[in-house]
């Protein structure tokens, strides 16, 4: 089974907040993931960006690391490219053949990890307290036209149905005699035509029925007003001027020259 | 003024996508996979409407949904070795799509339309390899003939869908 949403249901602090400021804190904080490269620096973000999901999030630790698990081999790549073809600078402090190891580039090799880790976080701190519906609300408040809003919810909800129906329709052809593992790479990339043609025409004919249905409940017509509706509280105006006092902060140590090294 | 069913036939195509990349064969870095055809079905069955929908797969798989190649979703894909080809689908369906539009040979525009891809994501993939030979090697040389074999699929199909759905 494959989870299609990142959403954990919790009641939290996080979980309540506008989502209009959630995705302002989530870019700010990836910024602040960008402008620093020490690794002191960043990786204490990274990990007071852990403790902050855990305790105003209420998500636990073990369940947002399994998320990150999959951005592993990636993160471990980049390191091992920095510490291969890092900078010359720095003392080198051991060497194989010609594979200079320096103190410097294991130094950036380990903030480029905690880098891309925190930056990955950042967006956690949104999605995993957000429902996508709410998402996609808070885009379109947020200036979105909303034909495309509509067009966002529309997929992330047909995502699920046509995976069933493409699961549907391969077990009705295999039924008819299908044999999807057999032949040559030709034929077998043949064989997901009698697959393809069908999902694509009944994801298109579902398509227009639903622009029908759509259309039907006054699509277009200006001044539309929300079933569900977003509204800022005392709290989230609160939480707003906390995370640009905090950005401010720390473009402010940046300017300063702090947490960052000249590589 | 967008028309209702370009709009959703838009989304659905980025849901059809994503549900394309989880049929796959990985191999090294850039997993092989029926996402590209759909890019190019995308391009070839909608028109330049399928740039729109191919906006609308990546931001899908940006907030999370597992539509990228292998089940994966998130910011870290787009930022990963394979976010070039990933972008380059944009392009590629857009391109496919005004070469369709103007009543080009369905299967050069499929062909245009790969390199298309490649044009971004090798590039990105440098970033990442190192050096562009490897980036060529990796990236581009062994998949060429399944990507040919992939446009002419792409070609069949739009041929086929194209009787029961026309871009007017």
């Amino acid at each position: 089974m494959i989870r299609y949403t990142m959403y954990i249901r919790k009641k939290s602090v996080l979980h309540s907040t506008d989502p209009r400021v959630k995705i302002i804190l989530s870019l700010f904080l990836f910024t602040i993931c960008i402008i620093f490269n020490d690794p002191l620096y960043i990786g204490s973000i990274f990990f007071s960006l852990l403790i902050f999901l855990r305790i105003s999030g209420k998500i636990e630790i073990k369940k947002i690391l399994s998320f990150l698990k999959p951005m592993l081999p990636f993160v471990i790549m980049i390191m091992l490219l920095w510490i291969i073809l890092g900078s010359d600078k720095g003392n080198i402090i051991y060497q194989i053949w010609k594979l200079k190891i320096r103190d410097l580039n294991i130094k950036m090799a380990v903030a480029m990890g905690f880098r891309v880790l925190a930056m990955i976080l950042s967006t956690f701190l949104l999605l995993m307290t957000t429902e996508q519906r709410d998402l996609v609300l808070a885009l379109v408040k947020m200036k979105l036209p909303y034909e495309y809003g509509l067009t966002i919810a529309i997929a992330l909800r047909y995502v699920p149905t046509l995976a069933s129906l493409a699961v549907s329709i391969t077990d009705a052809q295999k039924a008819r005699g299908l044999e999807l593992e057999k032949g040559n790479i030709i034929e077998k990339v043949k064989k997901y035509i009698p697959i393809l043609v069908p999902l694509i025409v009944k994801s298109i004919k579902l398509a227009q029925e639903l622009a029908i249905a759509i259309e039907t409940r006054a699509f277009g017509k200006p001044n539309r007003t929300f079933y569900r509706d977003l509204k800022f509280k005392f709290r989230d105006i609160m939480f707003l001027f906390a995370a640009i006092v905090f950005f401010s902060l720390c473009i402010y140590l940046r300017i300063k020259g702090y947490g960052y090294l000249n590589i | 003024m967008v028309k209702t069913s370009e709009l959703t036939i838009a989304a659905i195509f980025a849901a059809l996508t994503g549900i394309a990349a989880q049929f796959q064969m990985p191999v090294e870095i850039v997993p092989i996979s029926l996402q590209t055809l759909f890019v190019l079905c995308a391009g070839g069955i909608l028109g330049k409407k399928g740039g729109l929908s191919m906006i609308i797969y990546l931001f899908i798989g940006l907030i999370g949904v597992p539509v990228f190649a292998g089940s994966k979703g998130g910011v870290g894909v787009i930022m990963g070795p394979t976010g070039g080809y990933l972008i380059g689908f944009i392009f590629a369906a857009y391109v496919v799509g005004i070469l369709i539009e103007k009543k080009k040979n369905i299967l050069i525009s499929m062909i245009i339309g790969t390199f298309v891809i490649y044009i971004f994501g090798v590039p990105w993939l440098c970033f990442f390899v190192g050096t562009v030979k490897k980036a060529f090697l990796v990236g581009m040389l062994p998949f060429i003939p399944g990507d040919l074999i992939k446009s002419f699929g792409a070609c069949l199909i739009t041929k086929e869908v194209r009787k029961y759905y026309s871009l007017e």
